[in-house]
C-alpha cells in the first residue's frame, strides 16, 4: 500500500484501456505546475499487453509519485476508485480517467482558490473547475482533435458560475463530469465513496451525495477537458438514464406518504433548463456559425475583374 | 487698439462695465454659479436637513434674486438690490436657519472670486486709459458689494483698481440703464456728461444707448459673450454644474486658456473634459478602495500616469505610487492562457479586417506551419491569406484543436517570464490596474500570468470604459470598475464607443512608442519589453495624438483649481464625458476635418494594419446604395461618414 502524505493531492486513474489516451492522461498529469500530487492507476502494468508496453514507454524513469494497485480479478470500475481512493492517505482527491486531461495551470489553481474559499467558508468540502468538451478521434496511437467546446451540465444551457454550487444542479444531470471535481477525500469516505451496486451513472449518483452533503465551489475557467470520442456514442446517456437516480431519491424516502409526495412536488417544480441567457458574447463583430461541412473551403477574395464582372451582371440583371 | 487709442486721445474720463469687460466667469453663463454653489452645498450636513430646498436651490436662488427686486420696487424706482437681501429673500421664502443662508452666500461669494478672471480685451484697454493719465472708473449693474468688487479687479491684475471710484446699482439704488447711475457719477466725480466722457460696456441698452442719450461717448465691449439663461432641470445629479464648466468652453472669453492648432483645440475641448474626470476618478477610486500603487498599462494608460501624477498631490494622494508597465493582448496571449474557451479564441480570431492563419496562430505563440492539417480540414488552404471576418471560425476550429499546444506552451513561457510580472505587484496589497479598458482582457491575462491564482483579488481594474462582453472575465472573478460606463451613460457611452468612440479614444491616448510585441530575457535573467517599431503612418498618428493630449494637459491644468473647492467624489462624475459623446455623435466640419482621415488598427500586437476611421467615398459611388452601405459599414466613426455624405 503506497504511503502517502496527507498533505498532497491524491489522483486516481481507474482504467487504463487505450495506451495513446493513457500516455496522454499521464502527460497531463506530470505537466501539472505543482508536483505535490500522488497517483495511483488501479491496474499494475502486468495487467494486460497495453499496460506493460506503456508503462515501459512512458514511464522508463521510475516516479515516485506514481503508484500502481495490484490486479483484481473481476472489479467493476466504481471498485476499482473506491479501492484507489481508499488506498490514499491525502486530504484531498481526484478521479482522472485515460480520456480526459487538465491544463498544467489546473491542480495549483484548484488547490489555491480552495484552500482561499475554505478560509471564508469552513463548510467547503470539494471544488469544480470549468470545463470545455473536446471530441476526438483516435486511431491506434494517433488522436485527432475534431473540435473543443464549452462544455454544459447535460440537459442546461448555462454553464456553471463562480459560487457555491446550487444543489438544485445535482438533480438535472450530472453538473460535472470528474475530471473537473477534486474533493475532501475523508468526506468521500464518509458517504461510501462510489455506489458500487449502481450499473450506470455512478459518478453522477456519487457527485449527488457529496453535493447534498457538503458545499462544493465552482471555479469558473475551463481547467478541465472532457473527452469524447466522436466514433461512438455514450452507452450511460443521462437523458435515457437519468430518472434512474431519482427513483431512488424517492424510494429511499421508504413508503408512499406525505414526504415522498413533497418531494415529487419539489422535483416537478424543478425547472428543467436553468438558464438566465447568456451575457452578450460580442459588442460589435459577429461570428458567423460555422457550415455544417467544415471542409467547405474558404470562399475566396474576387479581384478586380470578378468584382466588376460581378458589378456588370448585377447591372444587367437590374436592367433586365 | 488703434481706435482706442485714437479713443482715448479725445476723452478726459473712462469708465468701464464690470462683469463681461473687465471680467469674465469660467462658467457657461453667470446663473451657472448658483449650480456650482448648490453642488458644494451636497457635500455638507446642510444636505441631510434641507436636502429638498438643497436639491432646488438653483431655481430658488434665481427666484430670491426677482423677488426681492419685487419687493424693492415698493421702496425704490428701480428696485435695485444688493446680496444679502437676494439672501434675506431666501431666507423667508423657504424659512431657512441663519447658518445655512450665511453658508450659502458665503459659498457664492468664494466660488464667484474663484471663476471670475480678467478680460485681457479689457484689461489693455484699461491699461492704456490708466497710462495716459485719464480719470478711470467704473460702474456696473450688480448686486454684489462694491468694496468686494474693487478688490477682486486688484487681485487679478487691474493695478489700482482699489483707488478709482467703483459704482454698483445694488448700493446706490439706482441703474445704468435708466440713466441715473451715469448722472450720479457724473455729479459726485464732477464728470461732465459729454464727449469727454468714454464708456465702455458689453450691454447694448445699459451700456451704449444709454449712455450716448446722455452725451457719452461709448464703446461696446464686443469681447463678451453672454447668455444668461439658465441650464434645463438636470437629469442626473450634477450635470448642471458639470455643463456650466465645460460649457464656458464654447464661449469666446474662454479662448485665451485654449491653445493653438485644430488638434490641440479638440484635444481640449474635448477629451480634456473626459480626461480630467478620468483622473479624479482614478484619484477617488485609489482613496476609496485603499489603493497604494497603480500600474498603467501600455500604450494607452501613459497619458493617464502623467495625468494622474500631476494631479495627486493636489488631491492629497502623493504617496500613491505608479508605475508604467508595458503589455499587450499579444504578450499577454503568450503567458496568460490557462484554460480554454471558445470566447476566448474567438476574441484572437475575431477582427473587422480580414486575417490570415498565420497571424491568428502566432497570436497564441504557435507556428502555423505546423497546424496546416488542422487548418485543412476547417478549409484553409492557404496559411497566408487574409481570412474574411465572416470565415475568421475556421481559423478558430482549428486553433481550438491546438489547445493543448498553447496551454503548454504557456505555461513553459509563463514559468520563465514570471519575475516580469510578480516585480509589478510589489509595493502594495491592492494594486490599480488602469488601462482604456473595454473588456478586461489584458487584467485576466496579466493576472493569469502570476504564480497565485489569488493574485488577481490584489488587481482592481481601473477602466474608461466597459463593454457588455467584460462578463466574461467578470465571471473569472476579475475585478473591473469603469469610470464612463456606470449609471444612465451605461447604455449611451457603450452605443457611442461602437459609433466610433472606441477608436477616437485610442488614438486620443495612444502613447509616442510601438505596442509590446514580446517580452526578452537576457543572460543575466533580466526581463525586458520588446516594442514594435513603428511605420511612418504609425509615427504619423502618434505624433498626432501627441498634439491632442498637450491640449489635454492645458485643460487638467486650467481646471486643477477645482480641487481646492470640491470633494474628489463630487468631480468624479462621467458628466464629464458629455463632450466627446457629442464629438461621436454630432461633430462639427472642423473636428471631421481634423479626424476623419485617422487611421486605426485592431490587428493583435501589430499596428501596421490600418483602416480609416472614416472610409472615403468619391465621385459617383457617393450615390450609389451599396458603396454608401458597404463604405459606412466599414467607417467606424459612423456620424463623421453621414455628415461626410450630407455635403455637396
Amino acid at each position: 500500500m503506497p504511503d502517502f502524505s496527507t498533505e498532497t493531492i491524491g489522483i486516481v486513474l481507474p482504467r487504463v484501456a487505450t495506451p495513446a489516451l493513457f500516455r496522454r492522461a499521464l502527460q497531463s498529469i506530470r505537466a501539472q505546475s505543482v508536483g505535490d500530487w500522488r497517483l495511483v492507476i488501479t491496474q499494475s502494468p502486468e495487467a494486460n499487453e497495453n499496460m506493460r508496453r506503456v508503462a515501459e514507454v512512458v514511464l522508463s524513469e521510475p516516479d515516485p509519485r506514481i503508484a500502481f494497485l495490484p490486479d483484481m480479478d473481476v472489479e467493476t470500475e466504481s471498485e476499482a476508485i473506491n479501492r484507489a481512493l481508499d488506498s490514499l492517505d491525502t486530504e484531498l482527491a481526484i478521479i482522472h480517467s485515460e480520456c480526459d486531461s487538465w491544463s498544467p495551470d489546473f491542480l495549483a489553481v484548484m488547490t489555491r482558490i480552495y484552500d482561499t474559499k475554505r478560509a471564508l467558508l469552513p463548510g467547503l468540502k470539494g471544488i469544480v473547475s470549468g470545463v470545455a468538451a473536446v471530441e476526438e478521434t483516435v486511431s491506434g496511437a494517433h488522436i485527432t482533435i475534431d473540435s473543443v467546446t464549452d462544455w454544459h451540465p447535460p440537459g442546461s444551457v448555462d454553464d456553471l458560475h463562480d459560487g457555491v454550487l446550487d444543489i438544485r444542479r445535482i438533480v438535472v444531470g450530472n453538473p460535472f463530469p470528474a475530471i473537473a471535481f477534486l474533493f475532501d477525500r475523508r468526506e468521500a469516505r464518509e458517504i461510501g465513496f462510489y455506489d458500487t451496486t449502481l450499473p450506470l451513472l455512478a459518478e453522477w449518483e456519487f457527485h449527488q451525495r457529496f453535493c447534498l452533503r457538503n458545499d462544493v465551489w465552482v471555479h469558473a475557467e475551463r481547467l478541465a477537458f472532457h473527452h469524447v470520442a466522436t466514433d461512438r456514442t455514450d452507452p450511460l446517456d443521462q437523458a435515457a438514464y437519468g430518472a434512474l437516480l431519482t427513483n431512488r431519491w424517492v424510494r429511499r424516502e421508504g413508503e408512499a406518504g406525505l414526504g415522498t409526495l413533497r418531494i415529487l412536488q419539489a422535483l416537478s417544480a424543478l425547472p428543467r433548463t436553468s438558464a438566465p441567457p447568456k451575457p452578450p458574447r460580442k459588442d460589435d463583430k459577429e461570428t458567423p456559425k460555422p457550415p455544417t461541412n467544415p471542409r467547405t473551403p474558404a470562399k475566396k477574395q474576387k479581384g478586380k475583374i470578378g468584382t466588376a464582372l460581378s458589378k456588370l451582371n448585377r447591372a444587367r440583371k437590374r436592367w433586365i | 487698439m488703434r481706435p482706442w487709442n485714437e479713443l482715448t486721445d479725445q476723452v478726459q474720463v473712462v469708465t468701464f462695465d464690470i462683469f463681461d469687460t473687465l471680467l469674465h466667469r469660467k462658467i457657461r453663463a453667470p446663473v451657472d454659479l448658483f449650480e456650482l454653489v448648490r453642488l458644494k452645498a451636497f457635500e455638507t450636513d446642510f444636505a441631510l436637513l434641507h436636502h429638498d430646498f438643497l436639491d432646488g436651490y438653483a431655481g430658488y436662488r434665481r427666484a430670491a434674486e426677482q423677488d426681492a427686486r419685487k419687493a424693492q420696487l415698493l421702496h425704490s424706482e428701480e428696485g435695485e438690490i444688493c446680496l444679502d437681501e437676494i439672501f434675506e429673500q431666501l431666507r423667508n421664502d423657504h424659512a431657512l436657519p441663519d447658518p445655512l443662508v450665511d453658508y450659502l452666500k458665503a459659498t457664492e461669494l468664494e466660488l464667484e472670486d474663484t471663476v471670475l478672471f480678467a478680460s485681457p480685451d479689457g484689461m489693455r484697454r484699461y491699461d492704456v486709459a490708466r497710462g495716459k493719465g485719464l480719470q478711470i472708473g467704473f460702474i456696473s449693474d450688480m448686486y454684489l458689494p462694491g468694496d468686494w468688487l474693487s478688490q477682486k479687479l486688484e487681485r487679478v491684475g487691474f493695478q489700482g483698481a482699489a483707488q478709482y471710484p467703483l459704482y454698483v446699482s445694488g448700493e446706490h439704488r439706482v441703474t445704468k440703464r435708466s440713466g441715473a447711475l451715469y448722472r450720479k457719477v457724473g455729479a459726485e466725480q464732477g464728470w461732465a456728461l459729454n464727449d469727454t466722457w468714454l464708456h465702455v460696456g458689453d450691454n447694448r441698452m445699459a451700456d451704449v444707448e444709454r449712455g450716448e442719450a446722455l452725451g457719452l461717448r461709448t464703446t461696446y465691449a464686443d469681447w463678451a459673450d453672454v447668455d444668461n439663461r439658465p441650464l434645463p432641470d438636470e437629469t442626473a445629479f450634477g450635470v448642471n454644474a458639470i455643463t456650466a464648466i465645460t460649457g464656458f468652453i464654447d464661449k469666446r472669453p474662454s479662448i485665451v486658456f485654449q491653445p493653438d492648432g485644430m488638434l490641440e483645440r479638440i484635444g481640449y475641448r474635448v477629451f480634456g473634459p473626459l480626461m480630467f474626470g478620468f483622473t479624479l476618478w482614478l484619484l477617488h477610486q485609489s482613496q476609496q478602495q485603499d489603493l497604494k500603487k497603480l500600474l498603467f498599462i501600455a500604450r494607452d494608460g501613459k497619458l493617464p500616469m502623467r495625468l494622474f501624477n500631476r494631479l495627486k498631490a493636489r488631491a492629497g494622494l502623493a504617496d500613491i505610487e505608479t508605475e508604467y508597465f508595458y503589455m499587450s493582448r499579444k504578450v499577454g496571449y503568450l503567458t496568460g492562457m490557462r484554460e480554454w474557451d471558445s470566447e476566448q479564441t474567438r476574441r484572437i480570431t475575431i477582427g473587422r479586417g480580414a486575417k490570415s492563419a498565420r497571424r491568428s496562430f502566432g497570436a497564441v505563440g504557435l507556428n502555423a506551419e505546423e497546424y496546416r492539417e488542422e487548418l485543412d480540414r476547417f478549409g484553409v488552404e492557404d496559411i497566408d491569406t487574409p481570412i474574411a471576418p465572416a470565415e475568421a471560425w475556421r481559423v478558430m476550429k482549428a486553433i481550438d484543436t491546438a489547445f493543448a499546444d498553447v496551454l503548454r506552451n504557456n505555461a513553459e513561457t509563463r514559468a520563465a517570464l514570471q519575475p516580469y510580472y510578480l516585480q509589478a505587484m510589489e509595493g502594495a496589497d491592492r494594486i490599480g490596474f488602469v488601462d482604456i479598458g473595454w473588456v478586461g482582457n489584458i487584467q485576466r491575462l496579466f493576472a493569469n500570468s502570476l504564480p497565485d491564482a489569488n493574485a488577481r483579488d490584489r488587481l482592481v481594474g481601473l477602466y474608461l470604459g466597459q463593454l457588455p462582453s467584460s462578463s466574461f472575465n467578470e465571471a473569472r472573478g476579475i475585478r473591473m470598475h469603469s469610470f464612463l460606463t456606470q449609471g444612465a451613460y451605461k447604455k449611451p457611452v457603450q452605443k457611442a464607443l461602437h459609433q466610433g468612440g472606441i477608436e477616437l479614444l485610442e488614438f486620443a491616448m495612444t502613447a509616442d512608442h510601438g505596442t509590446t510585441i514580446d517580452l526578452s530575457r537576457d543572460e543575466a535573467g533580466h526581463i525586458a519589453p520588446v516594442l514594435e517599431t513603428p511605420s511612418a503612418e504609425e509615427t504619423d498618428y502618434a505624433r498626432k495624438a501627441v498634439r491632442v493630449q498637450d491640449g489635454m494637459e492645458y485643460f487638467l491644468d486650467e481646471h486643477a483649481y477645482l480641487l481646492e473647492h470640491f470633494r474628489l467624489e463630487t468631480l468624479a462624475t462621467p458628466h464629464w464625458a458629455l463632450p466627446l459623446l457629442k464629438l461621436v455623435d454630432d461633430p462639427t466640419p472642423e473636428q471631421i476635418g481634423a479626424l476623419a482621415g485617422l487611421t486605426h488598427s485592431d490587428a493583435l500586437g501589430s499596428n501596421a494594419e490600418r483602416l480609416p476611421l472614416v472610409s472615403p467615398l468619391s465621385g459617383w459611388k457617393r450615390y450609389s446604395p451599396s458603396h454608401r452601405r458597404k463604405a459606412r459599414r466599414s467607417s467606424y466613426w459612423k456620424s463623421a461618414f453621414d455628415q461626410l455624405l450630407r455635403r455637396p
